[in-house]
């Protein structure tokens, strides 16, 4: 599955539309772009498509949601309706442990152990490794202090990290490496980026 | 709940070899023509007879002294030995409890007697004689997940259907007699009032919440949220409801489960599956059902998060059958018996890519035998739909997830077949069930504002992206590995058994298709359990042509 997908256009990565349940620490958090619990008027059955690729859910022991209530259920409930992946950032084990847990497709991280304890849980296939951002990170850096240098350049720098999660989920479905190189030099016609529609 | 005993002039060895298996219950009757021993049964007497009953929910310390009413008011099985007279087992009215009789092995050292059991298994382990599968048994497994007919997967012992009584006669002969279940006789009026139907419900559980802790089953359903509200009304603190994922690809249960709890201000435990417990859940649930189903098996972490703890588990058996509509039927011209087998038997549009064309002719042929023996009688009934689901469907396969599987660990009560909700029901006029429209009218003078959240059916939902367990890797591999075992790998489609990981989970991911495969595991474990009983059977029968 590696060697169909490494060929695939890095600008496709750069383009997930990310959305979370609160602030997530690490680079991961670097790439949020929008914060679901922070939009008020969603609230039960009648609310609208989240508009995002998926959805980053920060571990209880980081500040992240614990419990099945309130805001966060109702932003749940809102992602199931639309299908929209729902990623877990788990950096302890018991981050492993709560309900929200318990809801979330995927579990990703970079603790090698906690990883462990969750492919022995949740399976290989929902767990996934998150590696660090390329290059000097920008102290501070959020999806607000992006403006200044550019969405796709800054993101660049995240590519690794946006791929693991972009493969995790199964937001790109592999292709041939024929078709790969194909769409490289652009002999394929239009180029297609699947974020928003794989769901 | 344990039970074993026997009827008529039986050998004590059996039963004390019985009792051995299930862990030396108590004696609790020990007379020359019946004997019982077992767990949470209830010593009574009447003038001129000596009596016990028991049921897998807890019973009150007074029962009345009549076994027709303690089937009746508590669904309860009860063995009676009259001073003058023959003895019987008389079943509880609802048939979703099993126990299990053994009426055609050898003499046990000249005794002809009939043994009885809460279990399959010691009624074939102490078996004199032959012990061979139930063909026909399998058959409907595959077909529509439960033996029907009151079957087992040995030949020779039988389940007892609802409200049968069983006499041992004083020529030392058994009698099964089925008639007299009086729910087919419920008759409709426009005038029965759903109201009836919720004060049946609320005396049930309030009645059972005086003498039992509860702990509701929770699911994003109307059954287990009327049930966890009448439990919250009844249990006033320290209330836990319990939920698990049903691997169908959503989460939406979970999620509609919470706001039900939260709405309601009690406690709320998801027990998560855990990915590498999978083989060990498959094969804890197909011993607790006794290798008769493999509906459930994603219930397991549930039932062993609550096992030991006390608490009375409530279940909603019954109530989409009863109460919802549910199984109602279809359109079309063809008679009604044919559309009927078509849904109940729905897995068989799968067999050509699971099982060998001889065997997919075998099953089906087997199974609509058996089927139209049940169905036919009740083809015209107004209920027959109802009826019909629930003898080839309820009693079977899915009653034996809280009567086999949760009730291993806990007491359990399925307040939706209490036979005063069911008359209820029955007595409203049967269009009024469609799709389940009497729920939301039963729950809002209850809780209103649950009855009108939608529940995880009526959320719209692109599509169900949640990885299945159920269609793992790791599942996939275990799976194949039990159909590649002799006898069941005989019963696959040519090709299938040396296919990809890719391609058994494929078929995983498809209801009908996994539910074929689920249940030759169930066979094959079956099979492994009782090798040293059953040895080498090749199953010719079932890969003869149907002629």
């Amino acid at each position: 599955m590696t060697m169909q997908l490494w060929l695939r256009p890095a600008h496709h990565y750069t383009r997930l539309r990310i959305g979370a349940l609160g602030p997530v620490p690490g680079p991961a958090g670097e790439l949020v772009d929008r914060d679901l619990l922070a939009e008020d008027g969603q609230r039960g059955y009648e609310a609208s498509d989240p508009g995002v690729d998926l959805v980053l859910v920060p571990g209880a022991g980081d500040g992240g949601p614990a419990r099945l209530s309130g805001a966060v259920l109702d932003a749940l409930i809102r992602c199931e309706r639309y299908t929209v992946p729902t990623v877990l950032v788990a950096a302890g084990h018991a981050d492993l442990d709560t309900p929200v847990a318990a809801v979330c497709r995927d579990i990703a991280g970079t603790d090698a152990e906690v990883l462990g304890d969750a492919r022995r849980r949740f399976g290989s296939d929902r767990v996934h490794h998150l590696p660090e951002p390329a290059g000097r990170r920008v102290p501070g850096g959020s999806a607000t202090s992006v403006a200044g240098q550019g969405r796709a350049r800054h993101r660049r720098r995240y590519l690794p990290l946006l791929k693991a999660l972009a493969r995790g989920v199964g937001l790109f479905t592999p292709r041939s490496p024929l078709t790969s190189l194909r769409t490289r030099l652009g002999l394929s016609g239009r180029m297609r980026h699947r974020c928003g529609t794989a769901r | 709940m344990r039970v074993c005993g026997s009827l008529g002039h039986a050998a004590d060895e059996r039963v004390t070899a019985m009792s051995t298996l299930l862990g030396d219950p108590p004696t609790v009757l020990d007379r020359p023509t019946a004997a019982l021993r077992g767990t949470a049964t209830i010593r009574w007497n009447s003038p001129g007879a000596e009596a016990a009953s028991w049921s897998p929910t807890p019973l009150p310390e007074k029962l009345p002294a009549d076994a027709r009413h303690i089937a009746a008011q508590h669904d309860a099985f009860s063995l009676v030995v009259p001073d003058s007279g023959d003895p019987y087992l008389h079943a509880g009215i609802s048939g979703a409890a099993p126990v299990y009789v053994d009426t055609a092995g050898e003499p046990t050292g000249g005794a002809h007697g009939t043994y009885l059991c809460s279990h399959v298994e010691p009624l074939a382990r102490t078996r004199r004689g032959p012990l061979r599968p139930d063909w026909d048994a399998w058959a409907q497994i595959l077909a529509m997940g439960g033996p029907l007919e009151g079957r087992t997967p040995f030949a020779g012992i039988r389940r007892l259907p609802p409200y049968a009584r069983l006499t041992a006669t004083a020529g030392g002969a058994c009698e099964l007699s089925t008639t007299g279940w009086p729910w087919p006789e419920v008759t409709s009026s426009s005038e029965a009032s759903l109201d009836t139907v919720r004060d049946a419900l609320t005396a049930s559980v309030g009645a059972l919440g005086e003498r039992a802790r509860f702990a509701p089953l929770l699911s994003g359903g109307w059954d287990s949220r009327i049930l966890t509200t009448l439990a919250a009304r009844t249990e006033c603190a320290g209330l836990t409801a319990w939920t698990t994922s049903s691997d169908t690809g959503t989460v939406l249960e979970e999620l509609v489960s919470a706001q039900v709890a939260g709405t309601l201000g009690i406690e709320h435990a998801i027990v998560p599956a855990r990915r590498d417990r999978f083989s060990h859940d498959l094969a804890y649930f197909t011993e607790a059902v006794e290798h008769q189903t493999s509906f459930h098996v994603w219930l397991v972490p549930l039932a062993t998060a609550l096992a030991g703890n006390g608490a009375t588990v409530l279940d909603g058996l019954g109530g989409g059958v009863f109460l919802g509509g549910a199984f109602p039927d279809s359109g079309g011209d063809g008679p009604v018996l044919d559309r009927r087998f078509s849904r109940m038997a729905k897995y068989l549009d799968a067999v050509g890519d699971v099982l060998h064309p001889n065997v997919a002719g075998q099953v089906a042929e087997r199974t609509r035998a058996s089927f139209d023996t049940v169905a036919e009688p009740l083809a015209d009934h107004p209920y027959g739909n109802t009826f019909t689901a629930y003898l080839t469907r309820t009693l079977p396969g899915i009653s034996l997830s809280p009567f086999g599987l949760l009730s291993r660990g806990n007491p359990v009560a399925t307040p939706f077949l209490d036979d005063s909700v069911v008359r209820a029901a029955l007595a409203i006029p049967h269009a009024e069930h469609a799709e389940g429209s009497l729920y939301a009218p039963l729950l809002r003078p209850l809780a209103p504002e649950l009855a009108e959240l939608p529940t995880a059916a009526e959320i719209p939902q692109a599509r169900r992206h949640h990885r299945r367990r159920v269609a793992s890797p790791e599942a996939a591999e275990r799976f194949r590995e039990l159909l590649s075992r002799e006898p069941v790998r005989g019963l696959l489609a040519p090709g299938f058994a040396a296919a990809s990981t890719e391609t058994w989970r494929r078929m995983l991911d498809r209801t009908n298709q996994q539910h074929l495969i689920r249940s030759l595991a169930t066979m094959s474990l079956w099979f492994q359990r009782y090798e040293d009983l059953l040895g080498d059977v090749p199953p010719d029968e079932l890969r003869e042509p149907v002629t």
